[in-house]
């Protein structure tokens, strides 16, 4: 096992691991255990890729505050549903999503992924709730992830025909302006009462917002799932990565950002 | 967009419902209320030579969506 440090952007010393194959870390395994058990395959490469990215988000110090992981490799429904996190909240996928190499694609007209996480269920705190997404193409679209209910709203948009709207555990709101493009990793973060993060890779933008409450319906990808259960407001993006975790600070995230785009250059598929 | 049409009653008997471990289907109305589905290229694969297959010969037309509805108006 080698090591080498990193400079994150706020001048913050980090600890990288590199990983040969043949030293798995057992959540690695876990997962691995799981795709195969599921009917999906992955690739040396993949697999060598998902126990540095382990490795790296322990040492980055944000595992622990991950609640979903989904890594989307594989290539089949079968593997990109898996969670990376736990057996828990394996997700599902409606027909219209293309599954590759490079991740999820949505077709924009009813093709989402449910990841069957229930934030009120899961004891989500009203003031520590975050949730981000991979997008590989900068396609205008609409809802990129999350459910929106009055006042306990909890999604993102990325490149969106509406601008940047978005929502936290409480009513949502425009933010302008909006990200220049659609790419990269965009986070929602909630860490206080009083407002919350909005990041694209390594930028930063905030909302002030008091927090009211938290959604009790299932977390959709490529699409919001609306107060009736139902996904609406596709968007057409390719998914590279998709988390759902605790209240992350702008320095977690800024080590995060780190982490999955270390994860998406080892797959030759970063942005 | 070119998807199947379905009636009511075919919308009725495939919403929601599983075609493989970890894959639903999933119906949309158009702007004149009409149901539609739509299936990737690996969607068509895999429900070929099960009871789904008969979606592929169902008649396809274009998809206009109703008007985007923004968050919660």
């Amino acid at each position: 096992m080698g090591r080498f440090d990193f400079k994150t952007r706020t001048g913050q010393i980090s600890t990288i691991i590199q990983t040969l194959p043949g030293f798995s870390d057992a959540d690695a395994e876990d997962f691995f255990a799981r795709v195969t058990t599921a009917g999906g395959t992955l690739t040396t490469i993949e697999q060598v890729a998902i126990n540095e990215l382990v490795l790296n988000l322990k040492s980055a110090g944000v595992w622990n505050s991950m609640k979903a992981i989904y890594p989307m490799v594989g290539a089949s429904a079968a593997a990109c549903a898996q969670n990376l996190k736990s057996s828990s909240f394996t997700s599902t996928f409606s027909g219209g999503v293309t599954f590759a190499s490079t991740g999820i694609t949505t077709n924009g007209t009813n093709g989402f992924m449910n990841t069957n996480f229930k934030p009120l269920t899961q004891s989500i705190s009203q003031n520590s709730f975050a949730f981000g997404i991979y997008c590989r193409n900068n396609i205008v679209s609409a809802v990129a992830f999350g459910a929106t209910e009055p006042n306990k709203n909890a999604y993102l948009t990325a490149n969106s025909s509406f601008g940047l709207f978005s929502g936290n555990n409480d009513a949502e709101g425009l933010i302008t302006p909006n990200w220049t493009n659609g790419t990269g990793l965009f986070v929602n973060s909630r860490t206080l009462s009083t407002g919350y993060s909005l990041s694209q890779n390594t930028t930063f933008k905030t909302r002030t917002s008091t927090s009211i409450g938290v959604t009790n319906l299932n977390l959709y990808l490529g699409a919001y799932n609306n107060t009736t259960n139902l996904a609406t407001n596709f968007s057409a993006i390719e998914f590279a990565f998709n988390f759902i975790s605790e209240g992350l600070t702008n320095s977690d995230i800024l080590n995060l950002y780190s982490v999955v785009q270390l994860f998406q250059t080892s797959l030759s598929r970063q942005v | 967009m070119i998807g199947y049409i379905l009636t009511i009653e075919q919308k009725q008997q495939i919403q929601g419902v599983f075609y493989a471990p970890y894959q639903f289907f999933n119906c949309v109305q158009d702007i004149n209320d009409i149901w539609f589905t739509f299936l990737s290229d690996q969607d068509k694969e895999t429900i070929l030579n099960t009871q789904w297959e008969y979606l592929l010969s169902l008649p396809e037309g274009e998809y206009v969506p109703k008007p985007i509805i923004l968050p919660n108006e």
